[in-house]
């Protein structure tokens, strides 16, 4: 296992799908001397050229358009549009265009690309800059919605996200940036569209996704304790399911 | 509202007999994210409405 930031995560499973198809390119602002938001692109743009990692204008909806096009043309984009609010100046692209093409034409064109668009709230940055607005990626059918909630979650969902022949949202939470955690040194595809049991029980089922799963399991923990000394019996065992991946429209 | 309400509604259609309570769902209220630190904590999912929401729906007191 190697120790990494929920950031270093996703870079490195950008770079080693680079590395494994030249298909893959990544386009967005600020990708190349900045190297994104969160340093999540930092040192792509030196490995791979401005070719591939390749710095837009500001303008969500041409970015996305063009995207599109790039990816029913053959090519897999992964499209940085920074912050899901923004995500919303691109939604003909996304909905319009991307979620239904493989449906319009029979399945002869498809729109491989992943579009990263991070959520939640981040100290200060107030009502443009902070929604979660999974809930209207997950109800448009075409597309596919994934938020990871771990390091191991960022590379491994990432990985599977590049591979998925259908446009996938892709999640990511500004808070979980900087949070370290584990990752298998070994190379894993995580599988799109199931959940994963955090903690086995069989009293009580918690749900939730992104960076909620840690404020879950620190209930569970707080839980476990305030039971035992309350003498509840054995202590009610809490069953902790992790719904990170939700599949809407996944063939 | 929320993708919270999805779950829910599939649980209910699925498995509504193996339920023990009704089941519910924490998230951030109904407003834009405010920009003051004490509002927008508000709005924070956190272990402690976790748990207290827990605690009320499995009668814990």
């Amino acid at each position: 296992m190697a120790r990494m930031t929920y950031a270093e995560a996703a870079r490195l499973a950008l770079a080693e799908e680079m590395r494994r198809d030249p298909t893959v390119w990544a386009l967005g602002e600020d990708l190349g001397p900045e190297g994104g938001v969160a340093g999540q692109y930092r040192g792509l743009q030196a490995e791979f050229g401005p070719q591939r990692i390749v710095d837009t204008p500001i303008s969500e909806s041409t970015i996305m358009g063009s995207s599109v096009g790039a990816a029913v043309a053959g090519t897999r984009p992964v499209v940085e549009l920074r912050y899901c609010d923004f995500g919303l100046c691109a939604a003909d692209e996304i909905v319009n265009q991307a979620a239904k093409i493989r449906y319009m034409t029979g399945g002869q064109a498809r729109a491989p690309l992943v579009i990263r668009q991070t959520i939640g709230i981040r100290e200060g940055l107030a009502a443009q800059h902070s929604q979660s607005t999974e809930a209207i990626w997950t109800h448009i059918p075409g597309l596919v919605a994934v938020a990871p909630s771990t390091p191991a979650d960022n590379r491994a969902l990432l990985k599977a996200a590049i591979r998925c022949d259908d446009p996938v949202v892709y999640m990511e939470h500004k808070e979980l940036w900087t949070v370290e955690g584990e990752v298998p040194e070994e190379e894993s595809v995580d599988e799109i569209g199931k959940a994963r049991v955090w903690r086995e029980g069989s009293d009580l089922t918690i749900v939730s996704w992104s960076t909620a799963v840690h404020a879950a399991d620190a209930a569970c923990h707080e839980l476990a304790r305030s039971q035992d000394a309350l003498s509840l019996g054995q202590g009610a065992r809490v069953r902790f399911c992790r719904e990170d991946r939700t599949a809407s429209g996944h063939p | 509202m929320g993708f919270g309400a999805e779950i829910l509604a599939e649980t209910a259609e699925e498995m509504f007999r193996a339920l023990k309570a009704p089941p519910v769902r924490i998230g951030a209220p109904r407003i834009p994210i405010p920009f003051s630190e004490p509002l927008e904590n508000l709005c924070r999912m956190t272990a402690p409405r976790v748990v207290a929401a827990a605690e009320k729906l499995m009668d814990l007191g």
